[in-house]
């Protein structure tokens, strides 16, 4: 079949597509209406629980942050709280990120543009994720370590660096449970491979665009 | 606004139904593609300006919405239950009494990547190289090499089957 077969081929195809019932109204105007059914709603609509759920975490990190509700002495016991601020706020941007880039400009750019802002978005998520998880991690473990003065306060050195020790083995022991029992990892793991194999695709869809 | 939009979306039906048949292979992603792509244009609809043709417009936004995340990003969460969920996308090119060479045709086209699909596609509604410009987003100089390629390309493909 050479171009001209093809070619006649395709303006078959599509006068028959042509020639198709035109859709009623009932059918585009229910497509409309039921857009909360919509795949895309439904990741915005579970973003923006996210987000919520991102903003009342900040708050309350916040009120720890203002209230000292554990009478800490050192403004350096605040570190960890100040990390798991930093970690949320990175999460609540991607999130954000995330919003704006769910449908915000496919309708105005061309597919090269699209497919490069997509990709930047996609990297700039996963990087944010990998910090979360450095993030999250030292801010857990050093909250146990910021309750050591008020621990000196009333024990003596031994005694607080021993159960300060245990409540790091503890917290450790923890994560490597979680970690172990597969709850986190298959999670997240799984969606971190998705977005791997999204991001590899996406690539390679821009460079055919280059060459 | 909406009756606008309704004649719209019927004017240019076959190239919607076209895209979703090019890059979705069962019935229920076809769907799902063409409430997305309808979805898409409503929420640009009011502040299409006449900038650019309708046509280029309507390929711009099914072309970004068939080959961006959407399409994969999540599962279907829920069950089309709507008056539209009888609603099919026709598939023409799939049909038992076709020509043999539109069956091969569609076969050597799914082989393609996304990009060459939309290269493809592009080409032979005899799009002007502008046109592909504004759509695809790479420069009209290497419009006619990229053709060239993909043309040879999907006659290699259609000799094989």
């Amino acid at each position: 079949m050479n171009i001209e077969q093809i070619k006649s081929e395709w303006s078959g195809y599509n006068a028959r597509l042509e020639a198709t019932e035109k859709l009623n109204d009932v059918i585009i105007t229910s497509m409309l209406k039921e857009r909360s059914r919509s795949r895309v709603t439904a990741i915005r609509r579970s973003n923006r629980a996210y987000l919520v759920w991102m903003l009342l975490v900040l708050a309350m990190l916040f009120a720890v942050i203002t209230g000292n509700p554990f009478d800490f002495t050192y403004s350096w016991q605040f570190i960890p709280y100040w990390i798991l601020v930093a970690g949320v706020l990175l999460t609540t941007a991607s999130l954000i990120q995330s919003l704006k880039n769910l449908g915000a400009e496919i309708n105005k750019v061309d597919l090269s543009s699209f497919l490069i802002n997509t990709i930047r978005a996609y990297e700039m998520k996963r990087k944010i994720e990998s910090w979360f998880v450095v993030l999250i991690f030292s801010g857990g473990l050093l909250t146990v370590i910021s309750f050591l003065p008020k621990k000196l306060q009333h024990k003596s050195l031994a005694q607080s660096l021993l159960e300060t020790t245990i409540g790091v083995a503890v917290t450790l022991c923890i994560y490597l449970v979680a970690f172990k029992a597969g709850a986190f990892k298959r999670r997240k793991q799984a969606a971190f491979e998705n977005d791997l194999a999204e991001l590899n695709e996406l690539k390679a869809l821009s460079v055919d665009l280059k060459y | 606004m909406e009756e606008q939009f309704i004649d719209l979306v019927n004017h240019y039906r076959a190239l919607i139904y076209k895209v979703c048949n090019l890059y979705c292979h069962d019935a229920e992603s076809r769907r799902d593609l063409f409430q997305e792509v309808v979805l898409q244009l409503w929420k640009s609809f009011p502040s299409f300006r006449n900038e650019s043709s309708k046509s280029t417009w309507i390929y711009k936004v099914t072309l970004n919405t068939a080959i961006s995340n959407f399409r994969k990003e999540s599962k279907r969460v829920e069950k089309a239950t709507a008056s539209f969920a009888l609603f099919e996308v026709p598939d023409i090119s799939s049909e038992p009494d076709n020509a043999e060479s539109l069956t091969s045709l569609r076969t050597a086209i799914n082989k393609l990547s996304d990009v060459e699909k939309a290269i493809v596609m592009l080409y032979l509604d005899e799009k002007t190289y502008q046109q592909m410009s504004e759509i695809i987003g790479i420069p009209i100089s290497s419009i006619g090499v990229r053709i060239n390629r993909v043309k040879k390309k999907l006659s290699n493909l259609i000799k094989t089957y």
